[in-house]
């Protein structure tokens, strides 16, 4: 210690004997292109250091002709250069094609040069991720990666995005690949609950990688084949992505806050009719489904004729009394008005600071975040407060500790939509153009004179002289009810490093995730929908944890002097368990109005309450060893074995086995024609285990269901029922093996950059349910059988087309294919699975066609294709079964990332494309067949005789709603009778009529920033620069689609594909960000 | 170097072996029980399946093609206009075999000694295997719900319509002496929805039941034999019966008519409603009956607005939420043996002596509830004469026999609205006896005959290579009926 002091004092007087002595050196440091803003200056062997300015200018204090001066800068060769008696050293860097650019992490969390890598993985940079104000990550990876793909769900706040990597390789289980922050899983769950109905209703989850701080990640990247993933086994089927947080850097205190708003708008409206009024058969009626009534400006004007003697509603929102009508006489068309009560301007506000900082024996990084997001749906909302910090301490030279902690909380409210009476859009696109919906709560006096207050009305329900509105005014929608979601997270993580000696070092690493994720969903007495009619409360918590530890070591040696090896062992444990408390309460005691205990609001025989708990552990050993000859030849072999809670206890022990071999054969060639040229191969296996707790067949406390008329054991006295699905105690996990075969090409001293891959995997004993015939007792038996396979094309070209002083540009396009087939049991061409419980247009898989393919009522064709027709020259249903009637998996798909900047000012473009996907467009389907689609909305002049559905002939000349038609037999007339009868689902439809291209090409983000660091400035603010941005996000989409964006998803985060159905809207941004850097 | 290697990958090795034994002891289901203490538990499951067999989905499409109700829009429109697909079979034969037969098969392995229990499970399963065998004709039931049933399991194949009947009338009768054992446990009282227990109430709904059977496979002595020990009261009647008015435990039709369906279905302009109403001219009111009451309570409204006209049928009527809904009834047992005496004895007078019966139960206004106080109703007892040439019953001058049975089938229709009954009579009628069939008309111009059968359901066309292909459609007659 006494030492220690004393070195200090004295290397002090000696540094100030130095001042006295010094002297300053200036110069500017430049590469081929121009000055080389930002190149490190050091005086070698002491701590002094400069950094070039943006033109290049460097100036340092020097303490002798001695000193030598080293210049760097990554992804160039360092040099050295003796002052001597120079007082100006202008220096050029030359690029360094061996050590350029990427260094690589790995899913244990190691670090490794991309070039020294075989197997395929993008890499988004972190600054390109998000966008400043884009608080959703996984958006943010939309169109940049190839054989990445993501699809919004909707455009509600905070809603949930879907990842798939190069197709789908299972039909059950999570669809969406490991997520490892740190060498650390991180849970991405996006679960559906028992609080919505199913998956084609209730409201959008959020996906939690969406909680992660964006400013926090230091770098994102993409595995997305099996052999990167090998060593995580069973949880890498879907591909892995490795995220990197910032850490503190040894050196000046520096911090950032920024700060933005963005405007959300909707991207998409349904297009309306307003012409016709509601009822059917060209009469109006006030309490018709349909929107087939009279010509609305064919009535007189003027109020409606009332009947003032008996029943009216007296609105609780206004003075108006509504009486039954008469007559209608108003024209009055509410469309636009109706439309304007429910949606918005969304509005976001995010503010972000970090400051880190630390020395040779730690670092510290602190950042926090908070996100305030308005919604484009009236009252809904989405907020998000993130704490980090991340510490490093050096305890010896050897001894190493890292600590990582994370606190997010999210809030939201969100709103019902899809198959669900009390969703916002099924409500809304259904009201008829002459409803005002206006008064939508109000009293209900009966013509005895008995009041009901709090009374829902709707436009089937106009009088609300119904405790059934049928359909939710939409403003009960958002303004009665409420979808609340808050969830609490804690993300810790902690690791201690110890180097043996030069060769072998070991990582202990720990990692827990836990989250509670509370849910309440409240909807009064006299919301749509039967069970919602007196009330209902589903109040439901998740409470997630996730443990993790590894040990890991790591051998390094050098066996000749060509002939490196690293191998890495590894013990890892895993512990993951889920708990949920659902509670419902329904039939409400009295109308009460707000979400309370369940107990207040109603007697203890309407509310029941389940748990469900599942925990699935694992044990893992794995290793992996590279040999790396002469800088030339990589060779990977790794494997893990791993021994999964879930598998049958007397054969639950996989070996996962990967290999990559990648060769450098420019280094054989001349360097002028070819910077860089890899070739490289890869296989692995990954795998996915069954479903926890699936070995026996439970009893279930059953319920009994044949059409909207269920009744159930629980709230019939109690009892069990043995469940139609049976249990399996033979499970095996089901394994994917790939084979990819790359090649990674660079010219032009690098500006240009090819990476191209071709990969074909199979994924055999894919768990599902099979169906049985249900005579056996059961429907279904859990149990492996389909096989699943992908192959596909994925390259990526940059091109640095612009690389001077000024002017920098590139251009970056990825182009990825992936076909998919899955195979049955019987491989008969049979029904294997449906990924979208109760809709009439079913996204299935379906033996010898791509997974997620489009299921339903078809027509009938002819052998050659056409369809056949009935006498009247319409097309008829194929009542022979569903056909297959679409594809929702795109052909290809593509982006394109445009970057130009002129000095501080930087331009950024990203387009991307979806090509060949079809789209059941079921919203647009089913408000034809209600009439108020503008399709349907058109008034025609008949220039020859035509007959309708039923057969009738209208005369040339005569004035019909409608439309003109041809299916191949002649001009016929589309009007009421077709659209009752053909469109709007159920037995006897066409729903075939519903599917149609999906294709989509977007202006996905568009992004122009400023940043101000000049000097004058630096020296003015002691800021080192401020960054100003603005950015659009999906402003414009180029497609076939008409009123909603293609992108949305009835199902949300799930296989099912290609499906709408009142989904909730998709948005517009735009986003002004403010950035300062200290 | 070789000693710290030692060391780490001993510590490696020592820290899994420590850790993997109990550690992945966690696949046992935390949530489900995966056997139950006593068979009992799963009685009222059983039962409440079989509502759903006997009162669901497919009972209101048999009314759609019995003029009973009218399909108004969407899947109900469909199904209206004869568009049945299989798939509209898929809930109740998941109902038959999962929800009833799977369950039984339990029921009997855990609790075999219990026989009241046994015998209870032995007649619901008749009711619902006779049912899907009346609707379906030939239907997988010896070979059905196997043994270790998996991917391996042979596909089950289908038995003869008339093997199944035979096979019932057997299961019945050996399930009457298990009833009369009597040993029972409390569970078993608690979850019998239909009779709480009551074994002389199973033992004569399950004699009932077996009388139903033989009339629909036209062995009229057989059915004769069995009426007299059938349901002798109407507390005997065997009834769904709702415990509770909210969705998860009310009446059938009270949950659909307030579900999002409110609208699509309706009792509106049905025959049934002309047929019942006194100021028809078609209607079946006569000097000595006034339907008016009747035809009241069995109003579907099928639209659940307030100022319909009737408030109460809301809450009392046949589709209120706690009204019972009758399934094997002591209304039919008279009926059966009304026809029977004819059928069987050439009995005339006996058959209006049990019509009579009927009627005067009836007129003790019990067999329904009043909706309005207003609501009129008259059965006075039938004579001979009124069925005679010229009768208030036989105007139309046919022989004296056939106009008693006219009656007594068209009683049966009004009798069993909202349950198969009259889907059941007017197909087996229809070979011999179509002079009987009540004349509800056709749904639509296009159609020219009427629905003989309901289709298999598409779940085992999917899976059982037994289905014959293609499937009989909806108006070839099952083989009883031929």
């Amino acid at each position: 210690m006494i030492r220690k002091l004393f070195l200090c004092v004295f290397t002090l007087l000696l540094t100030s004997s130095f001042v006295i002595a010094q002297r300053t050196v200036s110069g500017t440091v430049s590469d081929d292109t121009g000055p080389l803003p930002g190149a490190s200056v050091i005086v070698k062997g002491t701590v002094t250091g400069a950094t070039s300015d943006f033109d290049g200018n460097y100036s340092i204090d020097i303490p002798s002709n001695d000193a030598i001066l080293v210049f760097s800068f990554l992804g160039y060769i360092t040099k050295e250069v003796t002052v001597g008696d120079q007082t100006t050293i202008n220096i050029t860097l030359s690029e360094d094609s061996q050590a350029l650019d990427e260094v690589v992490v790995t899913a244990l969390g190691f670090v490794e040069k991309r070039d020294k890598i075989a197997s395929t993985y993008s890499k988004i940079e972190a600054d390109k991720l998000v966008q400043p104000v884009e608080n959703k990550i996984i958006d943010g990876i939309a169109g940049k990666a190839a054989g990445v793909s993501i699809n919004a769900t909707s455009g509600d706040p905070g809603a949930g995005s879907n990842i798939q990597i190069r197709g789908t390789s299972s039909l059950g289980g999570s669809s969406q690949p490991l997520i490892v922050v740190d060498g650390v899983p991180l849970n991405n769950d996006n679960l559906a609950g028992s609080g919505d109905s199913d998956q084609s209703a209730g409201v959008s989850q959020q996906s939690r990688l969406n909680d992660i701080n964006p400013d926090d990640i230091e770098s994102f990247q993409v595995f997305k084949g099996a052999s990167a993933g090998a060593l995580y086994g069973s949880r890498a089927l879907n591909g892995v992505i490795v995220i990197t947080t910032k850490k503190g850097k040894a050196g000046k205190f520096s911090a950032t806050f920024s700060s933005g708003v963005s405007i959300d708008e909707i991207s998409y409206k349904h297009p309306l009719q307003t012409t016709f009024g509601q009822g059917n058969n060209g009469s109006y009626s006030p309490t018709a489904q349909r929107s087939w009534g009279d010509r609305i400006a064919d009535r007189s004007g003027g109020a409606d004729d009332v009947d003032t003697s008996g029943q009216f509603f007296e609105s609780l929102v206004s003075d108006n009394i509504i009486y039954p009508i008469t007559q209608k006489n108003s024209r009055d068309i509410f469309t636009n008005r109706n439309f304007d009560q429910v949606f918005r301007t969304g509005v976001t506000y995010d503010n972000r600071i970090s400051v880190s900082s630390g020395n040779e024996k730690g670092t510290f990084y602190l950042s926090a975040g908070h996100v305030k997001q308005d919604g484009i749906i009236e009252s809904s909302f989405y907020k998000k407060t993130n704490f980090s910090m991340n510490t490093t301490q050096y305890l010896t030279d050897k001894l190493k500790t890292t600590f990582k902690a994370n606190y997010i909380h999210t809030g939201s409210n969100r709103t019902q939509q899809g198959s669900n009476t009390a969703g916002l859009y099924l409500g809304l696109l259904r009201t008829p153009a002459d409803f005002d919906q206006s008064d939508y709560i109000g009293n209900y006096h009966s013509s005895s004179g008995a009041i009901t207050p709090f009374r829902q009305r709707a436009y089937r329900r106009y009088l609300g002289n119904s405790d059934n509105a049928i359909y939710n005014n939409p403003l009960w929608t958002i303004n009665q009810q409420s979808s609340t979601a808050n969830v609490n997270r804690l993300i810790g993580t902690g690791e201690v490093s110890y180097e043996w000696n030069d060769n072998i070092s070991s990582i202990i690493r720990g990692g827990v995730d836990f989250y509670v994720d509370s849910r309440v969903y409240f909807f009064p007495w006299y919301t749509a929908g039967a069970a919602r009619r007196f009330g209902l409360l589903n109040d439901e918590t998740f409470n997630n944890q996730e443990f993790n530890g590894d040990l890991i070591t790591n051998f390094n040696y050098a066996l000749t002097e060509n002939l490196n090896t690293n191998i890495i062992v590894g013990f890892g444990l895993n512990d993951r368990r889920r708990k949920r408390n659902f509670t419902e309460a329904d039939n409400f005691l009295a109308n009460f109005r707000s979400p309370l205990d369940a107990a207040e609001l109603a007697p203890k025989e309407n509310i029941s309450s389940t748990t469900g708990r599942v925990n699935r552990r694992n044990i893992r050993f794995y290793g992996t060893a590279n040999f790396d000859y002469a800088d030339q030849l990589i060779l990977q072999l790794g494997g893990a074995f791993e021994k999964h809670s879930s598998l049958p206890r007397d054969n639950d022990g996989f070996f996962y086995p990967s290999a990559e071999l990648g060769w450098t054969f420019s280094k054989l060639m001349d360097a002028n024609a070819i910077s860089f040229g890899k070739i490289r191969f890869a296989y692995g296996q990954v795998a996915n285990v069954p479903i926890a707790h699936r070995a026996q067949t439970p009893f279930e406390v059953g319920t009994f269901s044949t059409f909207s008329d269920v009744i159930t054991l629980e709230d019939s006295g109690g009892g069990f029922q043995l469940d139609e699905v049976l249990g399996n105690p033979n499970l095996k996990p089901e394994i994917k093996t790939e084979y990819e075969i790359g090649l990674d090409l660079r010219f032009l001293k690098n500006r240009l950059s090819l990476s191209t891959t071709y990969y074909t995997n199979k994924t055999e004993d894919v768990l599902l349910n099979v169906s049985i015939p249900p005579s056996q007792g059961f429907d279904q038996i859990y149990t492996n059988g389909a096989t699943i396979e992908n192959d596909g094309f994925e390259a990526e070209l940059k091109y640095d087309f612009l690389k001077k002083q000024d002017w920098k540009g590139s251009i970056a396009l990825n182009y990825s294919t992936n076909k998919n087939i899955v195979h049955g049991v019987l491989g008969e061409g049979e029904f294997i699975d449906e990924f979208s419980e109760g809709t009439s247009i079913e996204s299935v898989a379906i033996d010898g066609q791509p997974l997620g393919v489009l299921y339903t009522q078809g027509a009938l064709r002819n052998a050659d294709g056409s369809l056949t027709l009935d006498a009247n020259g319409f097309p008829q249903v194929d009542t022979g079964g569903n056909l297959i009637v679409g594809d929702p998996n795109p052909d290809w798909r593509g982006g394109l990332q445009f970057d130009l900047s002129y000095k501080n000012l930087a331009l950024s473009a990203l387009f991307d494309t979806s090509q060949g996907n079809d789209l059941a467009q079921r919203t647009r389907f089913i408000i034809s067949f209600f009439g108020t689609h503008a399709e349907v909305g058109n008034t025609i002049t008949l220039t020859e005789d035509l007959v309708n559905f039923d057969g009738d002939v209208f005369p040339a000349g005569s004035v019909v709603r409608g439309n003109v038609g041809n299916f191949g037999g002649g001009n016929v007339l589309l009007d009421e009778d077709y659209y009752t009868s053909l469109y709007g689902f159920g037995d006897g439809k066409l729903n075939e009529f519903a599917v149609d291209d999906g294709s989509w090409t977007r202006l996905r983000e568009l992004s122009l920033s400023y940043t101000w660091n000049s000097e004058k400035f630096r020296k003015a603010t002691g800021l080192q620069s401020v960054e100003f941005t603005a950015s659009g996000r999906n402003l414009v989409i180029w497609t076939d689609v008409v009123g909603i964006d293609p992108d949305i998803n009835q199902f949300g985060v799930g296989r099912a594909r290609g499906l709408d159905y009142f989904s909730n809207p998709g948005s517009r941004t735009y986003a002004f960000g403010i950035k300062f850097n200290y | 170097m070789k000693s710290i290697n030692k060391i780490i990958l001993s510590l490696i090795f020592l820290t899994s072996a420590v850790a993997c034994d109990d550690y992945l002891d966690v696949n046992d289901n935390p949530n489900q029980l995966v056997a139950v203490p006593s068979g009992d538990l799963l009685l009222r499951g059983t039962l409440l399946a079989n509502a759903q067999v006997q009162q669901g989905h497919l009972a209101r499409t048999s009314m759609y093609y019995t003029g009973g109700l009218i399909g108004l829009q969407l899947v109900q429109e469909t199904l209206y206009n004869y568009d049945y697909t299989p798939g509209d079979s898929n809930a109740v034969w998941g109902h038959i075999y999962n929800g009833i037969l799977a369950q039984n098969k339990e029921i009997r392995r855990i609790s075999s000694d219990i026989g009241r229990l046994q015998g209870i499970i032995d007649v619901n399963e008749a009711l619902a295997v006779g049912t899907a065998a009346s609707l379906f004709g030939d239907i997988p039931y010896s070979t059905a719900v196997p043994d270790n049933p998996g991917l391996s399991s042979p596909d089950p194949t289908l038995d003869t319509q008339a093997d199944v009947y035979a096979a019932l009338q057997t299961l019945i009768d050996n399930a009457i002496p298990k009833l009369q054992d009597g040993s029972t446990t409390g569970n078993t009282n608690d979850q019998d929805n239909y009779f709480g227990g009551d074994e002389d109430d199973w033992i004569a709904a399950a004699y009932t039941l077996k009388a139903r059977y033989y009339l629909q496979t036209k062995q009229y002595t057989q059915a004769l034999a069995n009426v007299a020990d059938g349901i002798s009261s109407s507390s005997g009647t065997m009834a769904y019966n709702p415990i509770g008015a909210v969705d998860g435990n009310s009446n059938l039709l009270s949950n659909f008519v307030t579900s999002s369906r409110a609208g699509d279905m309706t009792g509106d302009g049905a025959f049934y409603r002309d047929l019942i109403d006194p100021s028809n001219v078609n209607s079946r009111n006569n000097a000595k009956t006034d339907e008016t009451a009747r035809r009241a309570y069995s109003y579907i409204n099928g639209d659940d607005e307030q100022e319909s006209g009737i408030v109460e049928d809301l809450f009392n009527g046949i589709d209120g939420p706690a009204t019972r809904m009758k399934l094997i009834s002591y209304e039919e047992n008279l009926l059966i043996w009304a026809e029977c005496l004819i059928r069987a004895n050439n009995d005339t007078q006996g058959a209006i002596d049990k019509l009579n019966e009927l009627r005067a139960y009836l007129r003790s206004g019990n067999a329904f509830n009043l909706m309005n106080a207003g609501d009129t109703f008259q059965y006075d007892d039938y004579e001979l004469a009124d069925f005679e040439a010229g009768g208030m019953e036989n105007t139309d001058n046919i022989a004296t026999e056939r106009a008693v049975l006219r009656e007594i089938i068209e009683e049966r229709y009004v009798t069993g609205f909202s349950t198969y009954m009259p889907f059941n009579d007017a197909r087996r009628l229809r070979a011999s006896d179509s002079d009987l069939i009540v004349p509800f008309p056709l749904n639509n111009s296009t159609t020219t005959v009427n629905p003989q059968r309901l289709l298999y359901a598409q779940e085992e066309i999917n899976n059982n290579s037994n289905i014959p292909s293609p499937i009989p459609d909806l108006f070839t007659p099952t083989p009883v009926n031929q």
